[in-house]
């Protein structure tokens, strides 16, 4: 890569499809520190293999490719995490990852003011999960509720911001 | 699979709780339905989107994301490539691909609405293992969900659970006999004291009274209780004791959290107890950690713990350097300790690389360039330029023993291998360093070396003695190769264990094993 257009061109497509890419690993890989790190040797290496491009194609189906290599570079230097789906699957995400991709790009910007919407409650239990990291279980044992009870409280939180980004987004078309 | 249950799988696997059968049944649901790849693709799409928003901001720096370390890594390089573009036009410099196989532009797409997407090249070779078998069973035609319709309009935002309501107002204490079990030496954090009358902030010096409690906040808070007969009980972050109560002996009713405990010879038949809502831990004189989480695990360091477990009453009996955890489907049988501070004996610490949530708590990974891997062994892929540092997040003090097992896959030709201690206070430095031909042990400017008897691929262990009169003393495998001093001032060190490589050779790895901390005289 060798110009300034160059530069501005990958930052461009890199910053657009990098959450596609991280949410990608994560599905994969299960865990997010590992999806993580996986996200960062495959930032790089888009960076470097830039001039390989082809801009005739799609860029995130490129980083696609790419991150699904290094998912199995990560495998074998680590042999204890075994890939949860067949490797046909794990294409078919990425092909429906890159269909619905301008669907989630609108639900990710929204994502902040849904959570805005939250009860007090509701937020302090996304906090306990996604702030401080912590499992089911000790957010029930810290919050005097079952396993069973964080589990559903969760899910209808995540069911509201689902709603309510997919919402935002229908009415961000309607007035588009 | 009805979307009610397909919404079930989706759930528990952003919270990590999806099971083997759970797993199988999504791969299935993910292989044979495209709705439900959708739901699946949003739902992870949407947990990857609140970790990003909601995320905290330096859980471990190095296994962390940082994109703007990556943009701004990006951009340096821009900048560097482009210079080294202008300044040699013609020839630009061929570079070795950082990953195993190379990536190759992309096989052009079937126009949409069906772009598929293809990796850019086969997958790559195995470079030291195959592949692991895909644990997912063949396909089974599953039926496919009907169509949720979307909701237009925002629904109510979900209240999971109430608070609990206020205590009320605390009455004026009754006049009354307090009986005093134990003092509050030190407390960091957020600590309270619980009482009937209801919860207060905790100080140092604080009395705590029969059938009062103790708590501990997150983040780094804690407390240490001690007692009259000098048995000193420190409460880890999180941590509840929801009562403790000195009649016939002392009894500490942990709640939940972790705490260690240095217990002294205690009375005949008036043990110090401590309770779990799942196990017994009856305890003469011992040092110990005791966990109530899911179960109860205790670990006994020294001495001997009658564990009981509540649900059927079942005892054994754990000794020094074991451990036992009471709760649903797990053996309570003792087993070995094999990591952390309860080892048994000398040990002051020890690593088997097999729990890694338990890793990330105790250790801080720092790597550029290199993949690593903690499952197991400290695996370094030296296949990239870069480094790699491990460190310890504890502090030790000499005199001590490190030992740690080191292995070699490869010549270590461009790999320097490293054992490293650097105090606190000061720049004082301990190197152990291993590069292709010679082993080197420094002390701020000293440099001791010796040529390395084996140059291939190999295990070997390593072994370095910090004396308390500032000797240093390298061994491998046993046999005295080095001998430095350093200053005799107390410090305190922390150990890092790092891997440096540039033009490594292919497929070569360096891995660290069994790393253990002793107390020497």
């Amino acid at each position: 890569m060798g110009t300034t257009e160059d530069r501005s061109e990958f930052l461009r497509l890199f910053l657009k499809v990098q959450p596609a890419v991280r949410s990608y690993l994560l599905s994969l890989l299960r865990n997010g520190v590992d999806a993580d790190d996986v996200f960062q040797e495959v930032s790089l290496v888009l960076w470097e293999r830039f001039g390989d491009y082809d801009a005739s194609f799609p860029f995130l189906n490129w980083a696609f490719g790419i991150a699904r290599n290094h998912v199995a570079r990560w495998r074998r230097s680590a042999p204890r995490t075994r890939a949860w789906l067949p490797p046909e699957v794990e294409e078919k995400l990425a092909v429906t990852y890159a269909e619905i991709e301008d669907e989630l790009a609108p639900r990710r910007t929204a994502l902040r003011n849904c959570v805005e919407k939250l009860g007090a409650h509701a937020r302090e239990l996304l906090s306990l999960r996604y702030e401080k990291l912590w499992s089911l279980q000790r957010i029930a044992q810290a919050r005097g509720m079952s396993l069973n009870a964080v589990n559903k409280a969760l899910g209808k939180i995540r069911k509201f911001l689902s709603d309510c980004t997919g919402s935002t987004r229908l009415e961000e078309m309607g007035s588009a | 699979m009805t979307p009610e249950r397909l919404q079930e799988l989706l759930n528990a696997f952003v919270d990590d709780q999806l099971d083997a059968p759970g797993q199988r049944e999504l791969a299935r649901a993910l292989e044979s339905d495209e709705e439900a790849r959708r739901a699946f693709v949003r739902a992870a799409d949407q947990h990857q989107a609140l970790r990003d928003l909601l995320g905290p901001a330096t859980i471990q720096e190095t296994r962390r994301w940082k994109p703007w370390a990556i943009l701004g890594a990006i951009a340096a390089a821009a900048v560097i490539t482009l210079s080294a573009w202008l300044l040699r036009p013609a020839t630009p410099p061929s570079k070795e691909s950082p990953v195993a196989t190379p990536e190759r532009k992309p096989a052009p797409p079937p126009p949409r609405p069906q772009p598929p997407v293809r990796p850019p090249e086969p997958a790559p070779a195995p470079v030291t293992r195959p592949e692991p078998a895909p644990i997912v069973p063949p396909p089974r035609p599953v039926p496919p969900p009907p169509r949720a319709p979307e909701k237009a309009s925002p629904p109510v935002p979900p209240e999971p659970r109430p608070e609990p309501p206020p205590p009320p107002p605390t009455p004026a204490p009754p006049k009354e006999t307090v009986i005093a079990v134990a003092t509050l030496e030190s407390v960091r954090g957020e600590v309270a004291l619980l009482a009937a009358a209801g919860r207060k902030a905790a100080a140092a010096g604080q009395i705590v009274a029969a059938g009062q409690g103790v708590s501990t906040g997150g983040g780094d808070s804690a407390a240490v209780l001690v007692f009259p007969d000098a048995s000193r009980v420190e409460l880890r972050p999180g941590t509840l004791v929801e009562e403790i109560l000195a009649a016939a002996g002392k009894r500490l009713l942990l709640a939940r959290g972790s705490l260690v405990a240095d217990v002294v010879k205690q009375p005949p038949g008036q043990p110090m107890v401590f309770a779990t809502r799942h196990a017994e831990a009856v305890v003469l004189g011992t040092r110990l950690a005791l966990g109530c989480f899911e179960g109860t695990k205790l670990e006994v360091k020294e001495g001997q713990v009658r564990f009981t477990r509540l649900s059927d009453k079942r005892a054994v009996t754990v000794d020094g350097g074991e451990y036992s955890i009471a709760a649903k489907g797990a053996d309570l049988n003792p087993k070995r300790t094999t990591r952390g501070p309860m080892m048994a004996g000398t040990a002051i610490w020890g690593e088997d690389f097999q729990e890694p949530d338990e890793i990330e708590k105790d250790w801080s990974l720092k790597r550029t360039g290199l993949v690593v891997a903690t499952r197991g062994q400290l695996d370094i892929d030296c296949s990239g330029d870069g480094e790699a540092t491990l460190s310890h997040r504890g502090r030790f003090t000499a005199p001590i023993r490190v030992s740690v097992d080191v292995e070699f896959t490869q010549r270590l030709k461009g790999t320097l291998v490293a054992l490293r201690f650097q105090s606190w206070r000061t720049t004082e430095l301990v190197h152990i360093d291993l590069d292709e031909e010679r082993y080197y042990l420094r002390i701020g400017d000293q440099n001791t070396t010796m040529e390395a008897p084996r140059r291939n691929a190999r295990r070997e262990r390593w072994t370095v003695e910090l004396g308390a009169d500032g000797g240093v003393q390298l061994l491998i495998d046993g046999k005295p190769m080095l001998k430095s001093r350093r200053p005799a001032t107390p410090e305190e060190f922390h150990i890092t264990l790092l891997t440096r490589a540039k033009d490594a050779l292919p497929a070569s790895h360096v891995r660290f094993d069994n790393f253990l901390i002793e107390r020497v005289k």
